[in-house]
């Protein structure tokens, strides 16, 4: 089992740098995510990996739990892509965003829900990360292929969470650069950022469309 | 008390202009991403027709040759694969090795992705394994097959590649 956790982990830390910086990084940029979003949504990430890894350790098997999955992971793909663009179009100044406020007794869960709810929280960012854990991806696919092999619900979700500990370097790196990038950037260099960001979210939603009719 | 959610409308002149750019913005990078890129490193060839039967190669250094093929065709990605590599010296079965496959994406990292196949009998061997699906679309893959002699003092692995393309 230790071995394992070693290569999940190791796979996580060489495919940080090697696949997710290019692949996912594109989603961090778009949200402008410092340090602490940045690790709330790697948190959340990381719960949705631990939560599927779990069900595949417990049912044995990759193939029949990532079918089951599959029609969530496509809707996932194409929200990220409209998420995306709707990030770029602010970024470029072109879709001002509305503030929302969560009209509700400050009680109990209702506080956590606005504090996740209303935009200028952080807490914003763990819900996002849980959702878009579930973006298909081939890399995690693959170590999902090895928490199934686990036989166990726990060994599962320990070998997946090892995996998403690995991620971290580079995503933190990713997050943290583009944050320094933004807030000393000039209005002309966001707005090229905005467009750059907008097409990349048109990317990732031309991507998540072909993932459902096989274009 | 009543509860509820409050939408706050953003201060900002000209909503309609901006709604206008943005949406125009949005055409142009939907044609974009329409667009497939060509490689910039240049595809690799492929050099194993996966969907046509077993591909043959020589190990190095052995004498052997090695049949590769996945089951069943046309191969599918996310479906558990039966991974078969035939081993023959001279026309005779090779029946005592280690056999492993390693399945690798040629220009992305793609994790540990091998299985290691038993004897079935004839100088065949056989294992369950599954190739992932990329959501970018790429549909090149890399098998390396390692073969290892009981009798090797030192445990080296003799390896061959076939490189194949998923449609």
């Amino acid at each position: 089992m230790d071995g394992i956790l070693f290569i999940a982990f190791t796979a996580g830390l060489l495919g940080g740098f090697g696949h997710c910086v290019g692949m996912c990084g594109p989603i961090v940029v778009s949200w402008n995510l410092p340090l602490k979003p940045n690790l709330l949504y790697s948190a959340g990430r990381i719960t949705t990996y631990a939560f599927v890894g779990g069900l595949m350790g417990l049912t044995g098997s990759f193939v029949n739990t990532a079918g089951q999955l599959g029609g969530i992971q496509n809707l996932v793909a194409v929200l990220a892509g409209i998420l995306m663009i709707g990030a770029g179009l602010h970024l470029a100044g072109l879709l001002p965003l509305p503030a929302v406020r969560l009209n509700v007794p400050d009680l109990g869960l209702l506080r956590a829900a606005r504090a996740v709810m209303e935009t200028e929280s952080d807490w914003k960012f763990y819900p996002l990360g849980v959702l878009l854990g579930f973006l298909p991806c081939g890399l995690s696919y693959t170590v999902f292929l090895s928490a199934a092999g686990t036989g166990g619900l726990l060994p599962g979700m320990a070998t997946m969470v090892s995996f998403g500990i690995g991620t971290l370097p580079a995503m933190l790196l990713v997050g943290s650069l583009a944050s320094f990038a933004r807030e000393r950037a000039g209005a002309r260099l966001r707005k090229a950022g905005g467009l750059a960001i907008v097409l990349m979210g048109a990317v990732f939603l031309v991507r998540g469309i072909r993932l459902y009719v096989h274009l | 008390m009543s509860g509820g959610v409050t939408v706050e409308p953003a201060a900002g002149r000209r909503p309609a202009l901006r709604l206008a750019r943005g949406a125009a913005l949005c055409s142009l990078a939907w044609m974009l991403a329409m667009v497939p890129l060509p490689s910039l490193a240049g595809a690799p060839e492929t050099d194993c027709d996966i969907d046509r039967g077993a591909c043959t190669r020589p190990l190095a250094d052995t004498g052997i040759t090695a049949a590769f093929e996945l089951l069943p065709r046309p191969v599918q990605v996310m479906r558990n694969l039966s991974c078969r590599v035939v081993l023959q010296r001279g026309g005779v079965p090779v029946t005592d090795r280690a056999v492993r496959v390693r399945f690798t994406m040629p220009g992305m990292y793609m994790a540990e992705n091998a299985v290691a196949l038993r004897h079935a009998g004839g100088g065949r061997y056989e294992g369950t394994a599954v190739i992932v699906r990329c959501p970018t679309g790429s549909n090149l893959w890399r098998a390396d097959v390692r073969v290892r002699s009981p009798s090797d003092p030192i445990g080296r692995w003799s390896g061959v590649s076939y490189t194949f393309r998923l449609n």
